[in-house]
């Protein structure tokens, strides 16, 4: 499973060298399966035994996620036991003690090196770490620059340094700009409009035919030009991105109160890298999700926000699983979890939905929400039924990532929003107590 | 949280564990020249939906009989007939006639299975649904009927032999199960009439006919005097217009009907069929294995239709949703001394049963059978669950006996009258000890669960 100029298969290996030894360590396990499938030559391999065991390893491996769930649960449970008094518990270090900082610190690095996907949210964890641990906070909660110690801002970067050495990670730049599936970010919406643009110029004389660009979705990767809005560059989404996350870091420099500004400015990376980013995979979005599930508990507004953020955000993930027979399963995943956070969500904040509204929701989030149902009936059904499979293949995909797109810009939109607030309450309330 | 809320968080995941048992093998899949049930099932399809009703099962030409002929009474032969309108719809090779034998494609499974899902969903769940939700307020908070509900549509025989090897139990056993909430919420002529479609679903329903009977002989002849006789003239009514009209079609002349009966009750075939030699049985004349619908007796024709690996995970998962959602409260009253004892025996027994079934279950996936004895496995599978029916069949006898004789069944309130119901369902039992149906298994687990917690 080398690069070293072996053609033998498309799917030549793009994680960093972790994954590989992850990897490595699976295909010891894989023999007892199937012996076939280690060789090489058997591209496309897929025996009973081989997808069983692929299956297991997943399954297995998902007992990690399942073990980082449990912490947080009891996390919070502990939370919940000391006093109702939030602020107090985020302003205490007592729960973020100086030997947990080293070791996020060795996790995240580890993770980046597992997957280079979550250099997207580093930039927040940099900043938090750097201000929460280098540094020390005032007793007003701004940062004491006298507190710098240097041990720390050492030991912090020889561990991370000490991890990346062995990173070799190559940075994917070839690919295009969109990924095969359109993530519903603000490219999929850039690469609408200048679709819409160009077929309206084209009708409208301004545009000679036949200087149509090469279908944006073919393949698995491709570059393209736009035709009639400029042409985006790597280093411009780069550049981009870190510009939609710079109000976010500066949030976390100026007034961090604890894990749960971290969890804010982690999401906010996510939120930025994910709309501004170079071939940005769907499945990104649950870097901003899951975060935003931590945060359910402390207020109302952010509980809104992640019921629509995860109902839109698991829907746009619907084109990954194209099979017919995938469809009752998701379906009824996404209906099931929806149906329990709206449920459970109605129960604890005691806010039940009125007859134009869903629970915790305004009307208009509703009709948005709603609209996803008339939205899968046509992608699933009917669009196949009127025979355009053929002649507008990916329609359906067009269809999804632009709705859905609105709905995640709509919720980064809120969600910044929602942090300022936050912010301005904090300081507002701190200038409070030392008058 | 709203129970409507937490029923349809059930139903959508009994729904999604059973398209997942789906995605699998099911009967005969790529095994010619007979392939399976889901082969037998296309082909009635193929017959219902090409030739004219009388044909249906008679031999001809046109319809061979020895390839998978009907064998299941009128009712089975419509729905195939429905089935294969839709397919020939969507693709008519599905059910071109002759041709389409052993017909198999990823669209034609997909077809298949949701034929499965749709009447399960709108026929099983609401019955099951009912059967919980008819009960009386008081004797039952609602978590608890939605746990019942929960376990009842999780119970791994049912999916894995539907959706797993394929069939379509789901409709007679929601039928009758229909017909008995009716009878306990004594609307008996309604009752009556459902368990007639069940019965004409699937003859294996004969089985409960005789409980059925004799109930409702029984409290009409009670009621003699309180309108009990006219009840019982509107039962018999009713039982004939059902019977008469799924039989319509092949009344119309004696042989169609001679020729129906005899595809029904085959007394040439015989008591043993395939590898299910039941010695216990001899009861019942022509069993077929999965009238039982226990997991772990069904094993080696699981094994046989590739799904081992739903096996294991419903194994696995089944007790632990049981733990979970355990709707039995125990009894907070200290014990007596022949409870303390019960309480042990029912203890060891169950811990026999459960190391029996791992073990039996290792051992037929694992150990090839000794040289002489091929069928080893499977028979010592079928004894150890016999063991297990017999001494379900004594305890069902003694709570029957014990637990007297309900009085106020009355037709003029609409209430459920909680002894009436549950008389009724210890005669239902009683019967059905002989081939254990899954809310019957589940029934005995329960009690079995209740007495372990005392």
């Amino acid at each position: 499973m080398s690069r070293n100029g072996q053609d033998t298969s498309q799917w030549t290996l793009d994680y960093p060298p972790f994954f590989a030894w992850f990897e490595y360590a699976l295909s010891q396990f894989a023999g007892w399966f199937d012996k076939e499938m280690l060789k090489v030559e058997n591209v496309n391999y897929r025996s009973p035994a081989t997808i069983l065991f692929q299956q297991l390893t997943v399954i297995l491996t998902d007992f990690v996620y399942i073990y980082a769930v449990k912490e947080i649960y009891q996390y919070f449970r502990s939370i919940q036991a000391k006093t109702a008094d939030l602020e107090n518990i985020f302003q205490s270090s007592s729960l973020v003690q100086a030997d947990r900082h080293m070791s996020a610190a060795f996790w995240f690095a580890l993770l980046l090196n597992l997957k280079h996907l979550y250099l997207y949210v580093a930039p927040a964890y940099f900043v938090y770490l750097l201000r929460c641990y280098v540094f020390q906070n005032k007793s007003d909660g701004s940062i004491d620059w006298q507190s710098l110690s240097i041990m720390r801002l050492l030991g912090l970067g020889g561990t991370v340094i000490s991890v990346f050495t062995l990173s070799l990670g190559p940075f994917i730049m070839l690919r295009g700009l969109c990924h095969a599936y359109w993530a519903p970010n603000f490219w999929a919406l850039y690469n609408v409009a200048d679709k819409m643009a160009s077929v309206a110029g084209t009708r409208l004389g301004f545009v000679p035919p036949g200087n149509q660009t090469v279908s944006m979705t073919g393949g698995l990767v491709r570059e393209f030009d736009h035709t009639f809005l400029p042409s985006v560059s790597p280093l411009a989404t780069l550049v981009l991105s870190g510009l939609s996350m710079m109000p976010s870091l500066l949030m976390l420099w100026a007034r961090p109160r604890g894990p749960q500004s971290f969890v804010r400015a982690l999401i906010l990376c996510g939120f930025g890298s994910f709309m501004f980013g170079w071939h940005v995979h769907e499945k990104a979005i649950l870097m901003i999700i899951i975060p935003m599930g931590l945060l359910i508990l402390e207020r109302k507004t952010d509980a809104s926000l992640f019921l629509v953020m995860s109902t839109v955000g698991h829907y746009s993930l619907f084109p990954l699983l194209f099979t017919q027979c995938e469809t009752p399963i998701k379906i009824g995943l996404l209906l099931l979890t929806t149906i329990y956070a709206f449920s459970s969500f109605s129960n604890m904040y005691k806010a039940s939905g009125g007859p134009t509204r869903l629970p915790l929701l305004s009307f208009i989030e509703t009709l948005y929400l709603l609209g996803l149902l008339p939205l899968e009936v046509y992608t699933s059904l009917v669009h196949p039924l009127i025979g355009l499979s053929q002649p507008l293949p990916f329609l359906p995909l067009l269809l999804t990532s632009v709705y859905t797109s609105v709905g995640v810009t709509y919720c980064w939109f809120r969600f910044y929003l929602n942090t300022y607030m936050e912010q301005e309450m904090s300081r507002s309330s701190k200038l409070e107590k030392i008058d | 949280m709203l129970t409507f809320a937490k029923i349809c968080m059930v139903s959508l995941v009994a729904v999604l564990a059973r398209w997942c048992v789906s995605l699998g093998d099911y009967s005969g899949a790529g095994k010619p020249p007979m392939f399976g049930d889901y082969e037998a099932q296309r082909h009635w399809q193929e017959v219902a939906v090409n030739l004219p009703v009388q044909e249906w099962y008679k031999n001809s030409s046109r319809n061979d009989l020895m390839y998978w002929g009907l064998d299941y009474p009128p009712l089975t032969a419509y729905h195939s007939y429905l089935c294969g309108l839709v397919a020939k719809y969507l693709k008519p090779d599905w059910v071109a006639l002759n041709i389409s034998r052993g017909y198999e494609s990823y669209e034609h499974k997909l077809f298949m299975r949701y034929s499965v899902l749709l009447v399960d969903v709108f026929i099983f769940f609401p019955a099951v649904y009912w059967t919980f939700a008819a009960r009386k307020p008081h004797l039952t908070d609602q978590d608890a009927s939605v746990k019942s509900y929960l376990l009842m549509l999780l119970y791994p025989g049912l999916i894995l032999i539907d959706y797993g090897h394929f069939q379509y139990n789901c409709v007679s056993l929601g039928l009758a199960l229909l017909a008995v909430t009716s009878l306990a919420t004594n609307h008996d002529v309604l009752g009556s009439v459902l368990f007639c479609l069940a019965l004409n679903y699937k003859q294996m329903e004969l089985y409960h006919a005789m409980p059925f009977f004799c109930f409702l002989l029984g409290t009409c002849l009670r009621d003699i005097r309180r309108g009990g006789f006219w009840r019982l003239v509107q039962i018999g009514l009713a039982v004939l217009a059902t019977f008469a009209t799924c039989w319509a079609p092949f009344l119309l002349d004696l042989d169609t009907a001679k020729q129906v009966l005899n595809r029904l009750f085959p007394f040439a075939r015989g008591v043993f069929e395939v590898n299910s030699s039941l010695v216990f049985f001899l009861f019942s004349f022509q069993v077929h294995e999965k009238s039982i619908l226990i997991p772990a007796f069904m094993l080696p024709l699981l094994i046989k239709d590739g799904q081992l690996v739903p096996y294991i995970a419903f194994m696995l998962l089944y007790p632990l949703l049981f733990n979970a959602f355990n709707p039995i409260r125990p009894d907070t009253a200290p014990p007596t001394d022949t409870q303390v004892w019960v309480n042990i025996f029912v203890t060891l027994a169950f811990c026999i049963s459960c190391v029996g079934q791992v073990f039996l279950s290792l051992a037929l996936v694992i150990f090839p059978p000794p040289a002489g004895l091929p069928d080893l496995f499977p028979l010592v599978i079928s004894v150890f669950s016999c063991a297990h029916f017999l001494l379900f069949a004594a305890y069902f006898h003694y709570c029957q006996f014990t637990a007297g004789i309900s009085v106020d069944h009355s037709h003029k309130t609409k209430a459920a009258n909680g002894k009436h119901s549950k008389t009724f369902s210890k005669a239902m039992n009683k019967a059905t000890v002989e081939n254990t149906t899954k809310h019957k298994s589940l029934a005995n687990k329960l009690k079995l669960r209740k007495k372990k917690h005392d």
